[in-house]
Parts: C-alpha cells; structure tokens; sequence
C-alpha cells in the first residue's frame, strides 16, 4: 500500500511547490493512470513513490510518503528498490549497459545477489515481458519498444510489488505500445503488482485501469475509477483528452465507454441508429491523383543508405502539394525521419532526386534550403541552442536577416504569437518536456518558412499545447504554407492530416486521403474508427475517424 | 563519413576477441608501459611489426587504416615538431638560413630525427593498442573485467559509462549540428569558411554540454532507482574466465614486458638487443594471436 499524507514538495531551483497538499492512498494490486497536463506534478509524484525525492533531488518536503509501511523520507531508494520498479519515459537514457542480459543483471549485481540466483531472475524478467529471444542482442540494436521492455524487465528482475511508469510509451509507435501496455495489464491481473501508470493518450490505457488520477498544479484535481472521473472533472482544462468513444458516449448521453467494445455494446442496447441521408462525412481530396495544386516539394525514387547500415528509404516517390498537411506514418526505424531529412537537404539521396520548391537539393547549399524549410527535430533537446526563450527565438530570426528595430518587432510578435512572452527569460532546459517542444516548435515556425518539417511535434505535449499546435499547423496551410509531420499519434492524424502516407521498412506501402488509410487498418487507425468499423454491420458508415463525424452519423 | 567513434563497434570473431577481458586490458596497459618505457628506435620498430601482425589476426587492416586518416597528421605534427624545434644533436642534416621569431634557426639533426620517430613510434603504438582493445571489448567486457580487478565499484562505474557514453555524445554532436544547419546557423560547423566553422564549432559546445549533464542526471535517477550504491561489494553476473591459459599468458606479457624493458637499457651498440627484443615481442604479441581454444 501507498500513502501520501498531507504531501508538499517544492524543488530546489522551483519557482513554487511541485506538489501541494496530496493524500492519496493506493492499494496493493491496483493498476492507477495517472494523467495531467505540463507540470502538474505526474513525474514528482511518481519520484515520491521510489524515494528519488527527497534522497536524490533534495528540495523541501513536508507531509510524508509510507510505501508497504516503509516511510521514504527515512527509506534509502536502493532499498526501497527491491519494493518499487521505476521505468522512464527516454528508454536510452536509463540504459546503463550494453548488452540485455548484463543490463537485466545490473540492479542486481548491486544488490550482490550471487551469480546463480541472478540468471533465475534474469530468464524470469525476460519471460515476464516476453523478450527472452533478445537475452544475447546489444542494446543499440533494439527498437524503442525492445528497449522499454528490457528497462521493464530491468525492475521486475527486482521482484518489485509495486511498477511505476513515467509516460513508457509516448515515444513508441502504436504497436509497440500496444505490446508494452499488454504486458502491464498481464503484470497486474495475474502477478497482482500494482501499476501506477503516467499516460496522456488515456484512450491507450484506461480499459486496464482501475482508478484515474489527473493532476492539476501539483494537487489531486480528481481521483476515482476512471468512469467517474471521466464523467465529473473538466478534462480539458486539465489538459487531457478524453477517449473518443468516451467523448462520444459522453455526448449521446449514454454512460461514459472506456472501451470500443463498451460503446459497442451500449450504442446497440441504446438502440441508435445512422442518420437516414446516407454517410455525410465530406471525403477530402481523393489522394495524389486529381490533385490541382501547385507541387511543393517531389521525392522520385529515392534511395538512401546510411553509411556502413541498412537501406532507410527504398524507392520513395512522394509529391507533397502546397497548402496541406503531408502526415507520414510507420513503426520506428521506417524511415520517417530519413524521409523528413531529405526534405530539408540534411540528407542527400543515394540515388533519385529531391525537389523542393524546383531546387533539387544536391545542387544547393543547405543555408538556401534552411531559409526555405524550417525542421522540428524530435529530441527538442537538441534543438534548444540558446541561454532563454527569448535568445532562442531571436537566434532564428538573426538568421533569416533581421536587425536592430525589425528584430525587436519581429521577435515581441512572435512572443506573443506563440503564447511564450511570460517565459521570455527562463532557461528552456528548466522548461518541461511539452513546453521545451513547444519553444522549439515556436524557434522554427518563427523563421516563417514555405515549408514545415515536423518530427514527432507532440512528442511531451499536453492536450492543451497540441491542440495550439494542430491549430497553428492548420492556419499555416490554411495560407498556403505547406507542413509534412511524421507522428505515431494516431488520433492526432485522424483530426489534422490532409494525406497520409504509410513507410514500412523504407517502402511506402500505403498512400492517399487520411480516410482511405486510417479506416479499417488494425493498429494505425484512430479509436473512433475502430468502434464505427465494427458497427458497420448495422449501417454505420465504416470510414467515421473523430468524434465530430460520429455525431454527424449519428442519429 | 563514417566516424570510428560512431558507435561501439565490436569486430568479433578473432583470437584476440576471444580474450578473457581483464587480460585484454592487461595486455594494452603492457604495450602501453612498454612503448612509454622503451627509449630505442631498434625494438620500437620491432613491436610495432609484431603488433600490426595482432591487428591483422583480429582482422582490423581496415579499421587501423581508417583511424590513420585522424591518427597520420597527429603523427606528422609529432614528427615535424620534435624533429624541427627538438634541439638535440650535432649531426646536423639541415638548418633554415633564417631565423624565426622566438623559435629562432630551425635545425634537423640525426639525433632530433631519431627522437621524433621515436616519439611518433611510442604514440602509433600506445593508439594501436587501444584500438584493437576498443573494437575488441564491449564497455560491459571492461566493466567485468575493472571488477574483476577489484576496482571499486563508484570509481569502477564511472570509468566505465565514460567510455559507454562516448557513442551517445557524437550521436548528439551530429543531432546539434544538424538542428544548427537546419536552422542556418553557422552551417553547423560543417559548412562555410573557416572562421564560420570556427564559430558554429564553438556554439555547439554549450548544448552538448547542457545535454551530456542533463543525460547524467537522467542516468544517475535510473541507477539509483535501481539500487546503485547499495552495497559496498557488488556481486557480477558476467563470469570472468580465469585459468590456466590466462595465467601463463599473464606470465608470458610480463616476462616479455620485463625483459624488453631490460633490454632498452643495453646501450645502442649492444649486438644482442635487436634479437632479444624480437623474442620478448614474440612473448607479448603472438600469444593474443594463437589463443587456443577462442572459437569456442
């Protein structure tokens, strides 16, 4: 069991308390999401958990933290280790070795188990989560979602009673995390171990979960099972979306669906019916063919080989039109980010041709191409440069020319464009992990490109900072820019995208209007989508993707 | 370009692979001792044909000639500057008609020529023998084997996840320089003259920084979210062979050390050493080359 009493954090360097006033109790075997927007306290509350705070982060704590009676204020985290597993949201950066089995083997070799013991629980873990054919593979060969497995396994070989997740899947692809989620449920139904999960997509998580709690400025906004939550608190000023299904029970006055088969089964007991004029959801452009606008940017049969690896793109051919949103989709290692690269010229094609905007990108310089696109890196780590907000921004427009008085204008008027103003000084690194995205995001768009490159945008983002996101990429095409985004945020490209296109193992294996490739797919298809397939039968129209077309269908 | 430091590259499959780790490291410490302890030209050119026969048998031609496009000018400038501004010697081969200011007359003389191949030797050898050690070991193959030397375990992990981290660090040199091209800074130290490369070079060093320390930190919480530090003694999960064909090739680097040291010590004129110092480098690099038993 979990107890928080009266729990107030504050960090070091805080501006104010993380975490104010939190009781909570969690109970053995219970399997909790925990969800929020941008620092609401998810991530401090978890290090609570497992005695990161206050032993490795310092700060000041009142209240206090009782983890199986243990109280963590006086509980070193090495021993409350053998308690309570914690698994990252970066796999790479929690990662000490380089092999799987030495990895597994790492917390327990400190712990001194001995040698025999140690490869019992390391076949165990690995079994646990269904990764025992990678025991012998090198960590740098493993895919994200390989390598979360095997930082799960990591804390199970601990035989923990207790998992806590911080966001485990927001850098996989839909299947990765479908896998990992999986195992979590397994974890919970049949070892009893309590999960406490962080998540944001709840429409992934809450059909195995017990209890939802959403936090709100450090405090417990609303705590309960995940029906009734859903139900009473104003998730979107929380900064969290609603699963569609729920939404859409929601709406029709149903009681809320966690899951597809629940709004099924309700939907039909309730006895609703299509509305009789036939599928009034519009069909958009049919795709590349009959297309009239002008040609923004042209991949024809592109190759590309990293040196000393694999092929990453084989034969690519794309033509991306001005004033659309180009979304691309796949599992990681597809070659979406290759693809993304060549756009922008930071890649030259092996063999075919890039154009963009009629320059054929081995035949100009970067700095042209640079003025031309502007690229959102996927890591805004990477992409941060300067000391404060403000420096990062000025450091684009600098770039693009401007001076002195122009210079000024230009960056207030993207300060406050992008909502940012009130963090003008602050060091982007002691920004969370959405609003480092979001700064970032903001540093390119303030360049006013032609062209958009976007890889993984809401990558840490809260609903709040993606639906500004979705919005600002909308007005951008809207006025004639042009964005390509690569995303595994399914929902995200059922409600933006204009086209979609499918990489699978650098080949693109599915192109078109995002309705003829988000419908009836089995794992790259928007929650909505999967009910409306599935009522299909009863005169549904199968290709409804957002909760905006279901009512339309709806009678 | 492919940059050697890319990733941990392992090329498997060769005797000196089959090494037990900690008398890998055994092995590049004594190479390493003895090319900084031997002072003659005669036995560092013998070790030096020895030790390219070790690379060849652990089929690393290639890699060597590849690191030799970053190790040749460190060579050459090693050369051209103890061999030009050295001083030593009397047997002057050529001195410039005009003086430089504060270096003044270059001079090439036997001596200050013998001294810089010397010194460009002892370097070539000391790098040779880390990159057959490196594209030999895994950082976990050094992690058991700093362990099994009883290293402590703070200073132990620490060793280890530099060497572990630096693949991550050129990962996020390239990843910055990209952001900076893409943004059209500086051509991200890549592109434009030179003093723009000077200037984007620099600019990247803050966020690699900032980077690196924020990775630290992140690595440190998973480490000890996984109970590092809490037992003085940890226990290993790799088993370090260590038997009789480690034992007598431990003897055999350290007779070989030792007597090749000795040898150094004869005098230049001495008619014995060339011939000892080929039968001790045959102690020291044939050994890693026979290893019998490593395709088990």
């Amino acid at each position: 069991m979990i107890e928080f009493e009266d729990l107030s954090f504050r960090y070091r360097r805080g501006e104010g308390p993380a975490l104010k006033n939190v009781n909570l109790r969690i109970d053995d075997g219970e399997f909790v999401v925990v969800a929020g927007a941008s620092r609401s306290g998810k991530t401090t509350l978890c290090r609570c958990i497992n005695g990161l705070i206050p032993h490795f982060y310092g700060g000041t704590m009142e209240g206090r933290v009782r983890v199986q009676g243990l109280d963590t204020r006086f509980t070193s985290p090495s021993r409350l280790a053998l308690k309570v597993g914690m698994v990252f949201q970066d796999p790479e950066n929690q990662m000490v070795t380089t092999e799987v089995s030495s990895e597994v083997a790492f917390g327990l070799e400190n712990i001194a188990l001995p040698r025999d013991v140690m490869g019992r629980r390391i076949v165990e873990a690995l079994d646990a989560v269904e990764a025992q054919p990678l025991r012998y593979r090198r960590i740098d060969e493993l895919s994200g979602g390989e390598k979360q497995k095997i930082a799960l396994a990591s804390v199970l070989a601990f035989q923990p009673e207790i998992i806590v997740l911080d966001e485990p899947t927001s850098e996989l692809d839909p299947v990765s995390a479908e896998e990992i989620l999986h195992i979590l449920e397994r974890l919970n139904s049949e070892l009893g171990l309590t999960i406490i999960l962080v998540e944001q997509r709840l429409e992934r998580v809450l059909s195995y979960a017990d209890r939802l709690i959403l936090m709100e400025g450090g405090e417990v906004a609303a705590d309960g099972h995940p029906r009734r939550v859903l139900m009473e608190a104003e998730l979107p000023r929380l900064g969290v979306r609603m699963p569609p299904v729920s939404a859409l029970t929601k709406r029709m006055g149903l009681p809320i669906a966690l899951t597809v088969k629940e709004a099924r089964l309700l939907i039909d007991r309730a006895g609703v019916k299509p509305k009789p004029s036939g599928n009034p959801i519009s069909t958009g452009p049919p795709g590349d063919a009959g297309n009239q606008r002008r040609c923004m940017a042209l991949l024809e049969d592109v190759y590309y080989s990293y040196p000393g690896g694999a092929q990453a793109l084989k034969g690519v051919s794309i033509t991306v039109y001005e004033g659309e949103l180009l979304t691309v989709m796949g599992r990681t290692g597809c070659g979406k980010t290759t693809l993304l690269k060549h756009l922008n010229g930071l890649l030259k094609p092996s063999r075919g041709r890039v154009i963009v905007d009629g320059l054929d990108t081995r035949r100009v310089d970067q700095g042209t191409l640079a003025r031309l696109s502007g690229y959102l890196f996927q890591n805004p780590n990477l992409h941060l440069l300067a000391d404060t907000v403000e420096e990062e921004i000025a450091l684009t427009l600098r770039s693009r020319g401007l001076k002195g008085d122009e210079l000024r204008k230009a960056l207030e008027e993207t300060l406050e464009r992008f909502g940012i103003a009130h963090l003008r000084d602050r060091y982007p690194r002691y920004l969370s992990g959405g609003e480092r995205q979001w700064i970032a995001f903001a540093s390119v768009a303030a360049g006013d490109p032609k062209l958009l490159l976007l890889d993984e945008p809401t990558r840490g983002m809260d609903e709040l900072l993606k639906s500004r996101l979705v919005g600002y990429v909308k007005e951008f095409t809207g006025r004639g820019g042009t964005a390509v985004m690569a995303t595994h945020d399914v929902e995200l490209a059922a409600s933006a995208a204009d086209r979609i296109i499918l990489l699978s193992d650098g080949e693109v294996v599915a192109s078109g209007e995002r309705r003829s490739i988000l419908s009836k797919a089995l794992f790259f298809s928007p929650q909505m989508n999967r009910l409306f397939t599935s009522l299909s039968d009863r005169g549904f129209p199968p290709d409804v993707l957002t909760l905006d077309e279901a009512l339309k269908v709806i009678s | 370009m492919e940059n050697p430091f890319q990733t941990h590259r392992i090329l498997d499959g060769g005797p000196f692979q089959g090494l037990s780790s900690p008398l890998k490291v055994l092995w590049t410490l004594t190479v390493v001792g003895l090319a900084l302890l031997v002072e003659d030209l005669p036995p560092l050119l013998v070790m030096l044909a020895f030790i390219m026969l070790d690379v060849a048998a652990a089929g690393m031609t290639g890699a060597w000639l590849r690191s030799m496009k970053y190790m040749g000018p460190m060579l050459g400038l090693v050369v051209l500057v103890n061999s030009l501004l050295s001083g030593v010697g009397s047997r002057i081969l050529f001195a410039s008609p005009w003086r430089i200011p504060i270096l003044g007359r270059l001079t090439l003389t036997v001596e200050s020529l013998t001294l810089s191949l010397i010194m460009a030797l002892r370097l070539l050898l000391t790098l040779t023998a880390f990159l057959i050690f490196t594209l030999a070991s895994s950082p976990d193959d050094v992690l058991s084997a700093l362990s099994f030397m009883r290293i402590p375990p703070k200073t132990m992990v620490a060793s280890y996840l530099s060497l572990r981290l630096i693949p991550t660090l050129m990962e996020d040199l390239k990843g910055i320089s990209e952001v900076m091209r893409s943004r059209g800074l500086y051509g991200g130290g890549e592109e434009g003259h030179l003093l723009e490369r000077v200037r984007g070079s620099a600019s990247m060093i803050v966020p690699l920084l900032s980077n690196s320390l924020e990775r630290a930190i992140q690595l440190a919480e998973a480490m000890e979210a996984r109970a590092f530090g809490a037992v003085k003694k940890r226990s290993t999960y790799r088993v370090v062979e260590w038997g009789l064909k480690e034992k007598s090739y431990l003897a055999s680097f350290t007779v070989g050390g030792l007597l090749l040291a000795l040898g150094s010590h004869m005098g230049a004129a001495h008619p014995g050493r060339l011939w000892l110092s080929t039968a001790v480098s045959l102690l020291l690099f044939i050994p890693p080359i026979l290893n019998p038993g490593w395709r088990r």
